[in-house]
């Protein structure tokens, strides 16, 4: 992905130009913290996603993926650390405003409105709205224009909500936990039509939920947030190729342990099981060992389990 | 931004506005009728006020304007209040309770704007409601104004209806109310604090028109036609001796019963008591105190109104959701 792709800029909120982007990083946090009422939500966090990429943002209940979403949709300030958005500061000014589009937790919406007078909002709102694309996704999931936004099913509200953040033509789509509170069928199409969106916009997304299940189609970066810090920052691929279950008898887990890095160890009497980031090449040498593909779900899980252990890239990596 | 405001708030400006409508409806109808019956039954504008003819045409329009007065009576408390408690407080309130702050302040306009559009459109609104609906009130009194009746904008039953106190009220319960709806992030706490302020602003400044400046003072030391002109306003009267001491009407029949008797109508009685060294002193304020004294009361009312507010737009202006 990247060369050619544009950065929207505006002058002072009405001109609009473009101009060749400068970096391809999307988003980028340095030393990123927030402190409430002196409790950390957020400590340190650094990491750089470069553009294109449907990011997952995974972690507990209370881990900070909300806090982290909220300072890049410029919501909130950091208390320290900053975080840019295809290397432009977020915050309350309207270009940055425009260039990151944030769809909340409960998917706000004004109840009282229908949902023509919804795209009207974004319409007033927003000088780069591409009405025509929000019509025509509203028209290909069957929402009726006229209904008030209050009468239509959570799924359709959901729809909406994302129909309003990607008619915005942002560079960046912050959602928080989409997929909370709807029903099985809901979160597949809304993830579908995501998809959709993002395959026709280019979109970077970053999205959170503390179900991973549900993020494992569609994203292709994963970031795991636990305890307020990055565990976790990386390609899925690559995570998922470096990343090995090995399992043999428990008297010779010592000798392999001591040789990779190991996240999650659970010993038997006879086998020991041992998640352990190693190259896709790393010879086990012993035949009595085994070694297997693990799924996403058990890699984050086992990294959430040993919170003091990260895999993050080398700093400055970006690519390209 | 303008049809954003328009399309959350349109309920109640065109509550408002009907309502308004209705009221000067009904005023123009009273009023019209008035101006009739005075143009037709008005005396000599010199008529002694105790004959007949006088007397029957202020008790009809004393009539007349009773009813319509009584409701226009209501108007100083209620009006701000629920313009406070419906224009003002759901203002922030109901997005912070709804979560739509989220929403809004992440569009491509700046939360800064956004509120600035809001309250000064919703506030100018505000204002030229105040205003119509003293001007709709100075049109009806006006038609009452016909000579030998008169009405007296200064009284306290009309200073809080004309010029510019209704548009001061008004503003400042509808900021009143937006400074709550940021404190409170919830839209009835928010309603019914701003209701309780209103009240509490309502009672405790009606008898304070009379504190807004020194009252002119006349000493009467001699019978004589009442010396305070019939338009201005009322402080208080009593009596004083030689020595200055103050006297209520009771002190002073008291002391003067031995000596002048107790008839204390009669022109004889008070030309003992004068010629006993007391003296009546009435306190006022004039007529041409009036503007004073409407901006002073805007300026009451006004002032700790825009500091709050500006403390609350300061608040949501903040960084924070």
């Amino acid at each position: 992905m990247t060369a050619d792709r544009t950065v929207r800029m505006f002058d002072g909120g009405s001109g609009e130009l473009t101009a060749p982007a400068q970096s391809p990083t999307a988003l980028e946090a340095v030393r990123l913290a927030k402190r409430y009422r002196g409790t950390w939500a957020l400590r340190d966090c650094t990491l750089s996603v470069p553009a294109g990429r449907v990011i997952a943002l995974v972690g507990p209940n209370g881990a900070g993926k909300s806090t982290f979403l909220h300072l890049v949709a410029g919501l909130i300030t950091p208390t320290r650390g900053s975080v840019r958005v295809f290397g432009e500061p977020v915050g309350q000014r309207a270009q940055a405003l425009a260039r990151v589009a944030f769809l909340a937790q409960d998917k706000p919406l004004y109840d009282g409105f229908t949902v023509a007078e919804m795209l009207r909002f974004g319409h007033h709102l927003n000088p780069g709205w591409d009405d025509a694309l929000a019509r025509q996704r509203l028209a290909e999931l069957d929402i009726p224009l006229n209904r008030k936004v209050g009468k239509l099913s959570g799924g359709q509200q959901a729809q909406v909500a994302l129909t309003i953040a990607v008619a915005k033509r942002p560079d960046l789509l912050v959602m928080d936990e989409p997929l909370a509170n709807l029903d099985p069928v809901a979160r597949h199409d809304v993830m579908r039509s995501l998809m959709v969106a993002v395959a026709e916009t280019q979109l970077t997304v970053v999205l959170s939920s503390h179900v991973v299940s549900d993020l494992t189609n569609a994203c292709d970066w994963l970031v795991v947030l636990n305890r307020g810090q990055v565990q976790i920052s990386g390609e899925v691929d690559e995570l998922l190729a470096t990343h090995r279950m090995l399992s043999g008898p428990s008297e010779l887990a010592d000798g392999v342990a001591a040789r990779m890095q190991v996240i999650s160890d659970s010993r038997g009497e006879r086998q020991a099981d041992l998640l352990a980031r190693t190259g896709p090449g790393t010879p086990l040498h012993d035949p009595r060992w085994t070694a297997s593909g693990v799924s996403l779900e058990e890699l984050v899980l086992a990294y959430l389990r040993r919170p003091d252990t990260t895999s993050l890239p080398r700093p400055a990596l970006t690519i390209s | 931004m303008l049809w954003l405001t328009w399309r959350q708030h349109r309920m109640q400006v065109l509550l408002t506005t009907a309502l308004l409508a209705v009221l000067g409806a009904v005023l123009l109808i009273s009023g019209l009728g008035v101006a009739g019956f005075a143009a037709q039954n008005a005396p000599a504008t010199d008529c002694v006020a105790d004959t007949p003819a006088c007397a029957t045409y202020s008790v009809e329009m004393n009539e007349r304007m009773r009813l319509v007065g009584e409701v226009l009576g209501w108007l100083p408390l209620l009006a701000p209040a629920m313009i406070g408690a419906f224009w003002g407080a759901p203002l922030l309130a109901r997005e912070f309770e709804h979560g739509t702050h989220q929403l809004t302040w992440t569009q491509s306009v700046t939360r800064r704007r956004w509120l600035m559009v809001k309250i000064v459109g919703l506030g100018a609104a505000v204002t030229l409601g105040g205003l119509v609906l003293s001007g709709m009130v100075n049109l009806w009194l006006a038609a009452f104004d016909v000579p030998p009746y008169g009405v007296d904008y200064f009284s306290s039953r009309w200073f809080r209806l004309v010029g510019i106190i209704p548009a001061a009220w008004w503003l400042s319960a509808f900021v009143l109310g937006v400074a709550t709806g940021v404190l409170f992030r919830r839209t009835l706490p928010a309603m019914a604090v701003t209701l309780a302020v209103c009240a509490s602003a309502f009672f405790g400044l009606l008898k304070a028109p009379p504190l807004y400046a020194e009252p002119e003072r006349v000493v009467q030391a001699e019978v004589m036609d009442d010396p305070v002109p019939d338009d201005s306003l009322y402080v208080s009267d009593y009596w004083i001796n030689r020595n200055g001491v103050k006297f209520t009407s009771q002190e002073r029949a008291l002391a003067l019963a031995g000596s002048c008797g107790t008839d204390e109508t009669t022109k004889k009685y008070a030309k003992c008591s004068f010629s006993l060294g007391y003296r009546q002193v009435a306190e006022f304020h004039p007529v041409s105190r009036f503007w004073q004294f409407q901006w002073t009361e805007a300026g009451i009312l006004l002032i700790p109104a825009l500091a709050l507010g500006g403390v609350a737009v300061r608040r949501a202006l903040r960084p924070r959701i």
